[in-house]
């Protein structure tokens, strides 16, 4: 099918790498000056000279023959094993290789460790895995890592060997099939990756997750978090306004916001027992959250909130997520209640989890289940726009077949109908000091380009930190 | 005597450190370093198809992914079509950014020629 695709200049050299990546590298693309587009998109007036100015180009793409060269393959990029870089001096030549790197966009900005295949070596020996085992390719240009990729790219963001089970988790959950690593990394929407770890192996390695959890000045956060922004670079080949577009860039650029869970200080099992795993193993979670987050709840040191407030803060936050607006439309009045769930990471903090299990008697999945169903709404609160919508979600499957029944209770009177797809949407860590904030972090339920916006895996491999070997499970959702 | 043994044997030692950052000219230091790229598999390659070789008689998809605006500038598109192609049809549709290869095979029935608009 003769096609042209049009696109806004900011998006051209995107748009060119997308098509070379899906196997047409010379298809027509007319991009449109994005400051003639954005502004005067408005309105069909305005930008009626916008389409008048380039109309020509896009007919002249349409009709004019595909030449010889557009019939040619262009010649791919090699990766090559090592390279060399001089200087007149070490300090020089360090110099030097961060340039370059940074001119080749290998780099994130910050001056990098030089990865010398004596380094990469001494960062291999935090693994029992492989160098030449293939993890699998990172969005968006399908860049293949490897155990030994990996590590050329932990070194270069100052991480020590016993990171590196860690990092290599972290990188199977991007590269899991089943997980949208495409959406957040590209789109213009600043949506961000949380990065937690669970288990024994964070407090080995000396993770922060008291006060300051998010802070700088811990190695492993802060390099664990860098050397899976690398590998997102080197492997997936981003790079800010070329095929990373977030408009404002995204928070935490370099690091990511990594932190681990605060089980001496959790008065309930922790992350890695309620995603399935055995007491004794240790994870990485990548989540996906949007734009706004984290939202803050609590008094930290300074006001006094009950845990009550923070916990029916949480429930409204849900419920009117969930709910949304009853828009006014041609058609009449129109919902999207029931069709477009939310996923919500809670990082709550030490005294509020403390409390509610102590005081009030929660456990972890009570407190879920409570959250749950105080967020339902009552059947005689909802609009008809609301329930037709509600029906359409079970109609269409978008409901799970195991939530249909909850779902169908609701729509009758006396029921209420939930907030939650399901109750494993809220996503529940203990972390932080005392005092502390309790966060919440929306995100999307479901990808936009692969199903999951979530995702679990088992650190294995380790050699240098107290669990040798395999895990009990290899991932969870 | 022990001096000069201990001078040498910590020659010997030094010598690969000093060759890891080798001075290949005098005034020149050369540091070896791994490629952090992943290797991208070689995509299979198709050019581009042929072009309808005048729009006249044919019919033009338009392909919007919605967003705000969009609208504006393809019903200008369209108005021009009309106007300088008076045999020429269009049909309008809306979808995801990725159309997915099922509705692409429906549209390619449905039109001869396509604008993909993307818009960001």
């Amino acid at each position: 099918m003769p096609t042209v695709y049009l696109t806004t200049s900011q998006f051209n050299e995107n748009a060119h790498f997308s098509a070379e990546d899906n196997g047409v590298p010379n298809m027509r693309i007319v991009d449109i000056p994005a400051d003639e587009f954005y502004r005067e998109r408005i309105s069909k007036e305005r930008v009626k000279p916008v389409v008048a100015k380039h109309f020509d180009r896009m007919i002249s793409a349409m009709t004019s023959p595909i030449t010889a060269d557009e019939k040619r393959p262009k010649k791919q990029q090699s990766v090559t094993r090592t390279m060399k870089v001089s200087g007149t001096s070490t300090e020089d030549a360090l110099e030097s290789f961060n340039d370059m790197f940074l001119t080749n966009h290998w780099s994130d900005g910050l001056p990098v460790v030089a990865p010398t295949p004596e380094r990469v070596k001494w960062m291999l020996t935090g693994t029992s895995r492989s160098p030449d085992e293939k993890i699998g390719s990172i969005s968006p240009r399908n860049g293949m890592a490897t155990i030994e990729k990996i590590a050329v790219n932990a070194v270069m963001a100052g991480a020590k060997p016993e990171y590196l089970p860690v990092i290599i988790a972290a990188i199977e959950g991007l590269a899991d099939p089943q997980f949208d690593d495409l959406h957040f990394a590209t789109s213009t929407g600043s949506f961000n990756l949380l990065i937690a770890v669970s288990g024994p192996i964070a407090e080995e390695l000396g993770m922060s997750n008291g006060l300051g959890m998010f802070s700088y000045g811990n190695r492993a956060n802060s390099t664990i978090g860098r050397a899976v922004r690398m590998s997102i670079i080197n492997f997936g080949q981003t790079w800010p306004g070329v095929n990373d577009m977030a408009l404002v860039g995204r928070a935490n650029p370099h690091t990511f916001l990594t932190f681990a869970e605060n089980q001496a200080q959790s008065p309930w099992t922790s992350y890695v027992i309620d995603q399935g795993f055995k007491e004794g193993d240790s994870i990485v979670t990548l989540s996906v959250y949007g734009m706004g987050a984290p939202q803050v709840h609590g008094g930290g040191a300074v006001a006094l909130v009950p845990p009550e407030s923070i916990i029916n803060t949480i429930i409204n936050d849900i419920k009117t997520a969930a709910r949304g607006r009853v828009a006014t439309t041609p058609n009449g009045p129109a919902s999207r209640f029931g069709r477009s769930h939310g996923k919500l990471v809670v990082i709550m903090n030490p005294e509020v989890a403390q409390e509610l299990q102590g005081r009030l008697g929660y456990t972890r999945e009570s407190l879920i289940q409570y959250i749950h169903d105080e967020a339902s709404v009552p059947f005689e609160d909802l609009a008809e726009a609301e329930i037709a919508s509600v029906k359409q979600a079970i109609e269409s499957g978008y409901i799970p077949k195991e939530r249909v029944a909850a779902f169908e209770a609701g729509l009758k009177p006396g029921g209420k109908v939930p907030s939650m797809r399901e109750l494993s949407d809220l996503k529940l860590f203990v972390a932080g000091g005392i005092p502390g904030y309790t966060l919440t972090m929306r995100g999307y339920l479901d990808g936009i380009y692969s199903p999951d916006s979530h995702v679990t895996k088992a650190i294995t491999g380790q050699t240098l930190t107290g669990k040798k070997g395999g895990s009990s499970a290899v991932s969870a959702r | 005597m022990n001096r000069l043994i201990k001078s040498m044997v910590i020659g010997i030692v030094c010598l690969p450190y000093l060759f890891a950052i080798a001075a290949t000219k005098t005034d020149e230091v050369v540091l070896e370093v791994m490629d952090p790229r992943g290797e991208i598999p070689p995509p299979t390659f198709n050019a581009p198809a042929e072009r309808v070789s005048n729009l006249d008689g044919k019919t033009v998809g338009i392909y919007w992914i919605g967003k705000a605006g969009g609208d504006n500038f393809w019903d200008n598109v369209e108005a021009l079509l009309n106007e300088k192609y008076p045999n020429t049809k269009t049909k309008r549709y809306q979808g995801v950014f990725d159309l997915g290869d099922a509705r692409a095979a429906e549209i390619a029935k449905e039109v001869d020629t396509v604008f993909y608009g993307v818009g960001d």
